[in-house]
């Protein structure tokens, strides 16, 4: 029945994790706690490896989508702060880590995440952290006889939405059509038009031709955990393959197919060597090979944009197109060389931690060194061909100056790195009633990120006091405050050091004298906590350091060759001397509940507002002589933000049905951002029915047309309609079939003027949520997890949905239902504006081309069966389970464009459907 | 105790924390001080000045077009992809959106700002030859003069900014625009024109750029007197003149800037094409447009300035049989044809019966026009500058340029690579260029024509007689004599000469950028709708067809607006209201 220990222990979770560990009160190190226990104060969410586990053919990132309140899709934390981006801290087994991603850490050796979310708990992490924390542990290992895990996964991959794209004879008349309306001769005469219509001429479907309909990907791995009083270990070993999407044909001279190999180890070591001495070390390397075409174009997108009426592939020998597309697809797969880039990541934790209990009662130090670096090279061999098209006479001419070339490698590469060091004083002590907990930690890091451009070259330092105090009272009452002083050299001198700091206080409820009687009550905690932090943005902007100006000597690229041969000046960002971080002022408000032992929920709000925002003060006319794009940053901003995250778990055990247990997990964030004041131009005295177009907005927030449907029909149906508007258009005027405009300030113009928020178009979605639930009986286990995110429209530009780029990109079911006057006077269905070919006045930002894009999926559906106990003892094995996975399973979307994911942002974008079985086992 | 233990290491680790600071790296970058500390580095900011200059032509108009297409002296084949110059004409133009540039005009700000500064640090700057010094603020001068002409003519009144240097700290938000001046394009002209005779005084420049090649496309005197000629000359005209500035004021400058360019070495390209130019040029006037730019100008005395790069004609605006070309471009209009007098110095066609252009009125008088010969024994400036049905692809070739249905550089009406009009440019394009070598032409920005023509157009309105003064027919003829075209006479009316003057300024400045501006300060640009084409026809004979009708020609064309954005945060910062009218 051991199994059922493992699984059951691991699905119940909290008592059992919290009763076996100390209580962890700093964040620092390592938090198992996995419901908040009777310490915290601060508000955070976690989950742990018995859900990450559960979802095979994942990253990491993937894997903890939905489930954390408060952690969104686009990988923020309780939204947006800063229009300037909002980073967030990964940390990983206590080392922050600023060079690494969640998808950089191999999901199998994850024993659990967890992010920080209000000020008591970010605060020890500084300025980089102030967004939001992540704190990421991998599995450890215990004492006790080894136990090895084999885990074997393969998988089938769809995209989740392939746009129907029209036929050769429908993307002629299409293309006729566009050509007409813009005034101009039609390039498909009549007679072509009957062949293709007849079946003859090309008509290419390129996705069938060049594109897999799914790739495969398999996983494998092994792990093993164990040791002795003395080492504790957990090493684990993983290779993963994954294919491509598209076909290659010719491999003679390299290969051009396109696949990824992935293969990872992981040591993580706990060591004893004396009583009041351990050490650890955590290392783990991550080398990535991927191979493919050497094409500057993504193959994908490709197989859209080109019209199904090009001819292409091979024909007589010569790989054949047309004029208007000098890289066909099948010789941008096959013959445009190939390329491998490889990428090592090689991470490394030293930790000792020196317990000085016998001369000070829970005093005890640390010393933790953090290293990571990623190197990545690419191998190219590049390769050329010879394009040739028709020469109208059934023959093939060449086309253009490229020919085939000699195969040549070249290689190009990058390194990062970081490597930092915290010194670290604790103090923990329980007296009586009372609790106290301190720790002070100084860390200081370098850090080269990969950019190649002058100033990033250099590394970034900083340095950091971090510290917190807490006491508890009887187990009741608990207070906090935490600091932390930190500089950067990329402050000016003078100001490079800056304090934040936070406190929390909480109230466990439920270990009061009138509460201890509800039996049903395990834990009522109340919590608020408030915080100012400073916002450390400064490594995403154009210049790096933005207190100076960017000017440099030029030893050439002038003008004049007199002139110290053509030397110049090159005049970047103009700097601001005064420059310093954005700050934050957070509070939060929170409430833990947990009844009955199985039912728990947490409800936080919090409230936030950042001053001292990095922008432009667009203010300043340029007449003065500097641009928009060189002016210097200025700390006037500022945003407020708020939302709430609530999350809630269940674990049941019905006994009466072989003890089937139930999990159930929901967990959802809302959050809504404003910005107050970005430096932006207050247009009021220029006639704008919108006079602002940051201030006062979401982030992100953009701006067009709204249509005016007023009168039944939001085109212009006739060219009378437009003339009898009584409007004037300063851009280009509309044809027949265009859509109608707002006149929103009644001045009888059609511009700048009359454009208005569109609706929901920003950076952060309202809502993320997910929710679901895990059932296991009688040695099966059924696992559903549904996850979306809603309060999220974007504004479709692109091919796609903008029908004029490249020689039209037309959809099935948008562009065939274009309007024209025949179905206008037909009354037939019209979905999309008049055709164009280059710019009309509908393809200017407007709410028609802006759709919700609110999705919910079934993100997880995981059937699985493990063997009974008996039958796989007498394998000598202590668990084996086989299982089948689907990921994105179903999406339901109120998109109004069919032809994207939700999550997409361009036809080639693909998100991937996939289904795969597997197999656990261990011994 | 053990309490208080915690805090001591607390309080300790905190004064540790105090103490430190981190080290910056130095990553090369200069700080504002050090430039004019240091004579390399002075003259790295000298060079700064001269940006501005990069955005001559084909760079303000994008990519190669000529904005002679914005007028009804061409037809650009961009319509076939929305480009800008067929952007323009059909009036999709907004103050935050022009397709012609915003903001790349506005930006000469910038350069504005930095000669500026330059003019500032000079007289203590490290320096060590003072005559160095004294050229670099001739130079100064003159750039100023040129940007600030460049914005009279996009935008006309403009502000003035003369002292807003850059200083140790940045300056960005510290200069008071609340002490801007509201101007009047007479007052930037007589800005222009000071800056410039303060550069000529300057006794450190010279008349040409320098002497070796290496001073390509320095400032010169000659080039400080071009930009007066045309700064006064805009002044003058009807767009700007505001009664401050009188054609008689714009006379003198523009007699000053003439006769300062022809006493110092300056005369009117006179070298006939032998041999190999012979391949290419059919007589002076188009053998200089293939000339190189020439530094002392001892093989082109006329060229006043040039812009650093060489035309692509070719490419961009060529032949389809010409081998890589991309573009027909901007091909000339039926218009502009027109106005190319027969051989005998007689204007063949005297209007249009039509508003669609179809009915031209034949001059009785034109004896040697034959309307189904149409090109024969006309203007050798028309040869030179356009390829019309039935030229020749270059002087020596046999095969000629057939424009008819069918024919090897047919009409079209969506092709790019085929022309709108049924003519190719050939002006500046030499016709040996293709893929393989580029023999085209340098750019030129002025020459000393366009001073002659300045000249005469000032003394005619300055003129107060009856018939045309003699200085300005004078200076007309010797253009004419340049191309071999009969003089005109000192008999005719000023009205008339007035027409003559414009035509000949139309067809010798044709497709320099000189046409769009002059049709605003004229104040004629209502009229310039229409853009006809010539077709030939199977049956021998041509016939004249619509191409297109430009939307731009309501008044408030007559200048560019002022980018809105700019216009806004103007009129917030100093209380005006700058943007021009109609917008």
């Amino acid at each position: 029945m051991k199994y059922r220990h493992i699984i059951l222990a691991l699905a119940i979770g909290a008592p059992a994790w919290t009763q076996a560990q100390e209580p962890a009160d700093s964040t620092l190190v390592k938090s198992h706690a996995v419901y908040p226990n009777d310490t915290t104060t601060y508000a955070s969410a976690r989950v742990g490896s018995e859900i990450i586990d559960l979802a095979p053919s994942t990253t990491l990132d993937e894997a903890v989508k939905g489930h954390l309140a408060g952690f969104y899709n686009n990988g923020q934390i309780r939204g947006m702060q800063s229009q300037n981006g909002s980073p967030i801290l990964l940390v990983l087994d206590g080392v922050p880590s600023t060079t690494l991603s969640l998808s950089d850490i191999d999901p199998r050796t994850v024993e659990s995440v967890e992010i920080l979310k209000d000020a008591a708990a970010k605060a020890i992490y500084g300025p980089l952290g102030a967004q939001g924390v992540i704190l990421v542990t991998t599995k450890k290992g215990f004492t006790g006889n080894t136990v090895v895990k084999v885990t074997a996964d393969f998988a089938f991959q769809k995209p989740t939405k392939t746009a129907d794209m029209v036929d050769g004879y429908q993307y002629a008349s299409l293309r006729n059509q566009a050509l007409a309306n813009d005034g101009l001769s039609p390039a498909f005469s009549t007679d072509q038009l009957s062949l293709l219509q007849s079946g003859q001429g090309y008509n290419n479907n390129w996705r069938k031709q060049y594109l897999n309909d799914f790739r495969t990907a398999q996983r494998y791995s092994i792990s093993l955990n164990g040791g002795n009083e003395r080492v504790k270990y957990y090493v684990n070993g993983g290779f993963e393959r994954e294919t491509g999407m598209y076909e290659t044909d010719w491999k003679e001279k390299y290969d051009p197919s396109p696949w990824t190999n992935r293969f990872n180890v992981t040591s993580n070591l706990d060591i004893k060597m004396f009583p009041f001495l351990s050490a650890w070390m955590y290392s783990s390397m991550r080398i990535i090979r991927e191979n493919g075409s050497d094409s500057d174009n993504n193959i994908i997108n490709l197989c859209y944009i080109t019209p199904p009426t090009t001819p292409g592939g091979v024909i007589d020998g010569k790989i054949v197109t047309d004029e208007n597309f000098s890289d066909p697809i099948y010789g941008e797969i096959n013959y445009s060389g190939a390329r491998e880039t490889s990428t090592t990541n090689i991470n490394a934790n030293f930790g000792l931690n020196l317990d000085l209990n016998q001369w000070v009662k829970g005093l005890s130090l640390q010393g933790i060194l953090g290293y990571n670096s990623k190197y990545s090279g690419i191998r190219k061999g590049a390769y050329d061909y010879t394009r040739y098209v028709s020469d109208g006479d059934g023959g093939w001419t060449v086309l253009g100056t490229q020919r085939e070339a000699a195969l040549s490698w070249s290689k190009t590469s990058t390194a990062i790195y970081f490597m930092n060091f915290q010194g670290r004083i604790k103090y923990q002590r329980n007296f009586d009633k009372n609790y106290v907990s301190a720790n002070v930690t100084y860390l200081s890091e370098d850090k080269l990120n990969g950019s190649t451009s002058t100033g990033w070259l250099l590394p970034f330092s900083r340095i950091q006091l971090s510290g917190e105090v807490k006491y508890g009272f009887d187990n009741r009452y608990y207070v906090q405050v935490a600091f932390n002083h930190a500089g950067s050299e990329q402050l000016p001198k003078g100001n490079q050091f800056h304090f934040s700091p936070a406190g929390s206080v909480s109230w466990n409820a439920h270990n009061e004298s009138f509460l201890r009687q509800v039996t049903w009550l395990n834990q009522l905690k109340l919590r608020a906590s408030a915080g100012i932090l400073q916002y450390d943005n400064l490594w995403n902007f154009p210049s790096r350091y933005l207190y100076a100006d960017e000017y440099r000597q030029q030893g050439g690229g002038g003008v004049i060759g007199s002139l110290y041969s053509y030397a110049h000046i090159s005049e970047g960002l103009l700097g601001n001397p005064a420059l310093t971080w954005e700050k934050t002022y957070e509070q939060n408000y929170g409430i833990d509940l947990r009844v009955l032992n199985s039912l728990s929920l947490s409800v936080d709000y919090f409230r936030s507002h950042l001053n001292r925002m990095l922008c432009v003060d667009n203010t300043t006319p340029t007449a003065g002589g500097h641009t928009t794009s060189t002016r210097a940053y200025t700390n006037i901003g500022r945003t407020h933000n708020q939302g709430v995250d609530i999350s809630a778990r269940y674990t049941g055990v019905i006994p009466s049905a072989s003890h089937m247990t139930i999990n159930g997990y929901v967990d959802l964030g809302w959050n809504k951002n404003r910005i107050d004041y970005a430096g932006d131009l207050d247009y009021s005295s220029s006639g704008y029915a919108y006079p602002s177009r940051t201030s006062g907005y979401s982030i992100g927030q953009q701006f067009g047309y709204l249509i005016d449907g007023s009168n039944g029909s939001i085109f212009y149906n006739s060219q009378d309609e437009i003339d009898n508007s009584g409007l004037k258009f300063a851009g280009r005027e509309p044809r027949p079939g265009d859509l109608k405009f707002k006149d929103l300030n009644g001045d009888g113009v059609i511009d700048e003027c009359d454009k208005a928020p569109l609706d929901g178009v920003k950076t952060m979605p309202s809502f993320n949520y997910g929710f679901g639930a895990q059932v296991i009986w009688r040695g099966f286990d059924l696992y559903l997890y549904f996850q979306g995110e809603t309060g999220r429209s974007h504004l479709y530009t692109c091919a796609g949905v903008y029908e004029n780029s490249y020689q039209g990109v037309y959809v099935n079911g948008i562009h065939t239902h274009a309007w024209t006057a025949e179905r206008y006077a037909a009354g037939q269905d019209i979905r999309y504006p008049a055709l164009t070919t280059s710019n009309s006045s509908s393809l200017e930002d407007n709410s028609f081309f802006v759709s919700k894009a609110d999705f919910i999926r079934l993100r997880n559906l995981v059937l699985g069966y493990s063997l009974p106990s008996t039958t796989v003892q007498k394998l000598k094995l202590t668990q084996l389970r086989f299982y089948f996975a689907a990921e994105n399973l179903f999406t339901s979307t109120n998109m109004k464009f069919k032809c994207f994911d939700p999550e997409a942002s361009a036809l080639s974008d693909y998100l991937y459907r996939s289904f795969s079985i597997g197999l656990n086992l261990s011994f | 105790m053990k309490r208080y233990k915690s805090l001591l290491y607390f309080a300790a680790g905190l004064a540790m924390a105090a103490c430190t600071e981190i080290e910056e790296y130095p990553d090369g970058r200069l700080s504002f001080d050090q430039i004019f500390q240091n004579q390399k580095l002075t003259g790295a900011y000298m060079n700064n000045c001269y940006e501005g200059l990069n955005l001559g032509h084909g760079h303000i108009y994008g990519s190669h077009s000529f904005i002679e297409g914005a007028t009804d002296n061409a037809a650009d084949v961009d319509d076939a992809n929305g480009g800008s110059i067929s952007l323009w004409n059909q009036g999709a133009v907004t103050s935050f959106t022009n397709p012609l540039g915003t903001p790349k005009q506005w930006n000469l700000y910038t350069y504005i700002r930095q000669v500026n500064t330059m003019l500032h640090y000079l007289p203590d700057a490290e320096i060590h030859t003072e005559s160095v010094r004294e050229h670099y603020r001739g130079e100064c001068y003159a750039l100023r003069a040129y940007y600030y002409l460049q914005l009279l003519k996009t935008y006309g009144a403009v502000p003035l900014m003369l002292d807003n240097y850059d200083t140790e700290v940045s300056s960005d938000n510290t200069y008071d625009y609340s002490t801007v001046q509201v101007t009047t394009p007479c007052d930037i002209a007589r800005q222009v024109i000071a800056d410039a005779r303060e550069a000529i005084a300057c006794e450190q420049l010279e008349w040409h750029s320098g002497s070796s090649d290496n001073d390509a496309f320095r400032m010169s005197k000659a080039i400080a007197a071009a930009t007066m000629s045309e700064a006064a000359l805009f002044a003058a005209s009807p767009l700007n003149n505001d009664g401050t500035f009188s054609w008689q004021d714009a006379a003198e400058v523009c007699l000053e800037a003439l006769t300062g360019c022809t006493t110092n070495g300056y005369s009117l390209y006179n070298t006939a094409p032998t041999l190999e130019g012979l391949l290419q040029a059919y007589n002076v006037y188009d053998f200089y447009f293939l000339g190189g730019y020439d530094v002392r100008g001892a093989s082109d005395p006329e060229t006043i300035m040039g812009y650093n790069g060489q035309y692509s004609i070719w490419q961009y605006h060529g032949l389809p049989t010409t081998t890589g070309q991309t573009s027909a471009g901007t091909c000339p209009s039926q218009e502009l044809i027109d106005c190319y007098e027969t051989i005998d110095g007689v204007a063949p066609i005297l209007g249009y019966a039509d508003a669609d252009h179809l009915q031209p009125i034949i001059n009785p008088v034109a004896t040697l026009y034959d309307p189904a010969n149409p090109y024969a024994n006309r203007d050798p400036r028309l040869m030179a500058c356009v390829y019309y049905n039935g030229a020749p692809l270059s002087p020596q070739s046999e095969t000629l340029v057939s424009t008819a249905d069918g024919g090897n550089c047919a009409i079209s009406s969506t092709n790019v690579r085929n022309t709108r009009t049924g003519y190719y440019l050939r002006k500046f394009g030499s016709p040996l260029s293709d893929r393989s070598l580029n023999s085209d032409g340098a750019i030129k920005a002025f020459r000393l024509a366009e001073l002659y023509l300045n000249y005469a157009e000032c003394v005619l309105e300055a003129s107060t007689s009856e018939t045309a003064p003699r200085e300005a027919v004078n200076a007309v003829n010797k253009i004419r004599d340049r191309v071999g075209m009969p003089r005109l006479g000192y008999d005719m009316s000023r009205d008339e000469f007035r027409k003559r003057l414009r035509n000949e300024r139309r067809v010798e400045l044709a497709f320099e950028d000189n046409y769009f501006y002059d049709l605003r300060r004229w104040k004629a640009l209502s009229g310039t709708e229409t853009v006809t084409g010539m077709r030939p026809l199977a049956e021998g004979g041509y016939q004249r067809f619509v191409v297109s009708r430009s939307k731009a020609t309501a008044d408030k064309y007559l200048r560019f607006p002022i980018p809105g954005e700019e216009a806004v945060r103007l009129k917030q910062a100093t209380g005006h209201d700058w943007q021009n009218a109609g917008w």
